[in-house]
């Protein structure tokens, strides 16, 4: 190890990080100085437009935990582009990770996944996200956690309902899990046995659009329906649950309103990039001026930043396009903007471009 | 009156000409994609490989046809890497792939000179204020009288040796550009702020002279010193290589240089004016202008200088066409025509010479 290190360290006097990355793939290894690859392994259709890929990352990957999401980056069209993915693997299965993407025929990166990546194709890692975790949250291995997914939200829960039991075999997991209708459930098999081998592990399927057979719940998640699958009465509140939420932004506002009166806490993760609130203001042009470039663009407040930026044509480095990752996140010179995560306002600080609209114009440091 | 050869614009001509070719640079930007993404990946690609046969080569360099060919591979590398790639890249021309290996803000090349400082002084300094005297340093490099607008010091008598000397030594040229050591000298820059230029420098200088002087000719143990010639004369290769080109670049007999008062209130109209009138092109093949860097179509490249250079050969028709309409002189001529004006104005301006009034670029 030791002698890796310094032979990394001599060999960095002469060869720089790209030509070592580069002569690494001709000779088709994904190793890197360190950046990392990743290499597809498997793809395997999980559900009706969903594909479960598992990856072999290169020995930079950092590892994670549970719940969390990482930065995933694939060349498209000439053009690397990135998007957030939960891991759908155990941590402590070594040497590989599994991520479920749903297409969505609008977004380039979720139908090239499932389309296009093949075994043998190298994707990239750009960090690992994410406080739902169980570390973060230290729940006692008595409470109880009501986990509530709908669609692609199922994907971080996956690992989670898995540490979870594994670590306190006996604690009570609850699991909602909402899809439009029932081709489109992921994880069948793997989600059955584990309420085949942990009794305290209780699972409701709900279909939003056509009803499933048998079943009298269904439809888009409300009060009368959580009465059904969690009961009716009053709990103090010391004794109530803890509550994940992720889902589209949709059903992670209306979820976390629901379930106020019902949770000790609440984690929540939206999952589909949030669009710019309609809000009551109305429409106006701010100019913003990219210091950099010296570039002067006009943006609606109506859009989020990123957006408008991206649609002018102005390259800017994004990841999770919902407030988390920070990575298109850019110093504000001059000007304010508003989080539509959290209706703030905010000037002179670090904008993350994905989650904010101009106020007024804006100097931003790109 | 003047020396241009180009008609003065009325205020809505200019507006005119500077739309159309807003029009044009708009065109270009919308169709770059997948193309150029695999154009640039190739290049990457030829850059690598070429080093890579240079060295392999150059380490049986004994065997003299080895030498020779090993050595024209290794200066092909650079010259290729340096010009198409690295100057292109750094413009940002590729920044839309969001490949990091491409990214116009953190890319370093091979070269003496750091790839921050030629950000500064070249991306900035010298396509802002192009041929701008007193703004843009590119005029002579602080070192040669190019225009009769130069104050003349006998200095100058002897600089058809110090023109020789920039171009064998360019790359040394280009690294020190930024350090402004006439202003240091004259007192007009301290020292603390040479020694902060000069830190990141020095570790780029070590950089690239222990890997082509001492890493590679020590891995070729009994053959040191073939490999150490190869790299020396491969440098040596890319140096005037790129001295030429550049150099054809801007100082041709039909290039104008401008006073400092044309960026009050210079319109985009006008910028484009000014980025045509004081660059110039030379003609040739698919080769020449890709190991050009496609700086033969320089005039494209001051106009559009974040459009991916392999564009430039198309876009030269419609610029020359908006020339015409506009009345301007196009700069355009073999390497021997355009090389030879650029001699003769380093001979002719090495004596004293009287500057005409600058042409005018605006009736008004």
């Amino acid at each position: 190890m030791l002698r890796a290190h310094t032979a990394k360290r001599l060999l960095q006097n002469v060869i720089s990080p790209d030509q070592y990355d580069f002569w690494a793939r001709e000779m088709g290894s994904i190793t890197a100085w360190e950046r990392c690859f990743a290499r597809v392994v498997s793809c395997k259709e999980e559900a009706q437009d969903t594909v479960s890929l598992t990856l072999r990352p290169n020995g930079n990957f950092p590892g994670y935990d549970a719940g969390q999401h990482m930065n995933l980056s694939a060349t498209i069209g000439g053009r690397r582009i990135t998007r957030s993915y939960s891991f759908t693997s155990s941590p402590d299965q070594p040497g590989l990770v599994s991520v479920t993407v749903r297409r969505d025929p609008q977004g380039a990166m979720s139908d090239w996944l499932c389309r296009e990546a093949r075994p043998g194709a190298v994707l990239e890692i750009n960090g690992v996200f994410g406080d739902m975790t169980l570390a973060q949250i230290q729940p006692e291995s008595e409470d109880h956690m009501v986990l509530l997914a709908a669609g692609s939200g199922i994907t971080p829960f996956m690992s989670l309902i898995r540490a979870r039991l594994t670590q306190s075999p006996a604690a009570k997991v609850t699991l909602l899990y909402w899809e439009r209708s029932p081709e489109y459930f992921c994880f069948n098999a793997e989600l059955d046995a584990l309420t085949r081998q942990y009794p305290n592990f209780v699972l409701h399927r709900v279909t939003t659009q056509s009803p499933m057979d048998g079943k009298s719940v269904s439809g888009r998640v409300d009060a009368e329906q959580l009465n059904d699958l969690l009961g009716s009465e009053v709990v103090d509140k010391h004794a109530q649950p803890l509550a994940f939420i992720c889902g589209g932004a949709g059903f992670v506002q209306s979820a976390r309103a629901l379930m106020a009166d019902r949770a000790r806490q609440i984690f929540a993760e939206a999952f589909s990039p949030l669009k710019a609130a309609p809000t009551v203001e109305k429409v106006e042009t701010h100019s913003v001026t990219l210091l950099h470039s010296q570039r002067v663009l006009q943006v609606s407040n109506q859009e989020t930043l990123l957006d408008a930026l991206e649609r002018q044509g102005v390259a800017v480095e994004s990841g999770c396009r919902m407030g988390i990752c920070n990575t298109c996140s850019c110093a504000t010179a001059a000007g304010r903007t508003r989080d539509i995560t959290t209706g703030q306002f905010h000037s002179g600080q670090a904008t993350r471009l994905c989650v904010s609209q101009a106020v007024s114009n804006l100097q931003l440091d790109l | 009156m003047t020396s241009s050869t180009s008609r003065a614009l009325a205020p809505d001509e200019l507006q005119q000409f500077g739309d159309e070719l807003d029009a044009l640079k708009k065109r270009a930007l919308a169709d770059v994609g997948e193309a150029d993404a695999r154009y640039i990946k190739r290049i990457l690609k030829t850059v690598r490989y070429t080093e890579f046969l240079g060295r392999a080569l150059l380490f049986v360099g004994v065997f003299p046809p080895a030498w020779i060919l090993g050595t024209l591979l290794l200066g092909l590398s650079k010259i290729l890497e340096n010009m198409e790639l690295g100057h292109n890249v750094m413009h940002g021309q590729y920044d839309w792939m969001n490949e990091p290996e491409l990214n116009g803000k953190t890319y370093e090349w091979d070269i003496v000179g750091t790839a921050d400082m030629w950000r500064k002084t070249h991306n900035y300094e010298h396509h802002t204020y192009t041929n701008i005297k007193g703004m843009d340093n590119d005029i002579g490099y602080g070192l040669l009288r190019l225009f009769p607008e130069q104050r003349w010091r006998p200095f100058f008598l002897l600089q058809p040796l110090w023109a020789a000397l920039l171009a064998v030594l360019f790359q040394w040229g280009v690294a020190i550009q930024d350090l402004e050591l006439g202003k240091v000298a004259s007192g007009r820059k301290s020292k603390a702020e040479l020694k902060k230029q000069w830190q990141p420098l020095a570790k780029k200088i070590r950089f690239q002279l222990l890997k082509d002087y001492l890493f590679f000719p020590l891995l070729a143990g009994p053959f040191f010193f073939t490999v150490f010639s190869g790299n020396l004369v491969a440098n040596l290769m890319r140096n005037l290589w790129t001295f030429m080109i550049i150099f054809c670049g801007h100082f041709t007999a039909k290039a104008e240089v401008f006073p400092k008062a044309v960026v009050e209130n210079e319109t985009q109209g006008h910028w484009y004016l000014r980025q045509l009138r004081g660059s110039s092109n030379l003609k040739g093949g698919k080769i020449f202008h890709i190991l050009s860097g496609n700086l033969s179509h320089q005039i494209e490249h001051h106009l559009f200088p974040t459009v991916p250079a392999r564009r430039y050969g198309e876009l030269s028709r419609e610029v020359k066409a908006i020339c015409e309409k506009y009345g301007q002189h196009y700069n355009v001529g073999s390497l021997s025509s355009q090389f030879g004006q650029v001699l003769y104005r380093i001979l002719r301006h090495s004596l004293p010479s009287q500057p005409k009034p600058f042409a005018a670029m605006t009736t008004a």
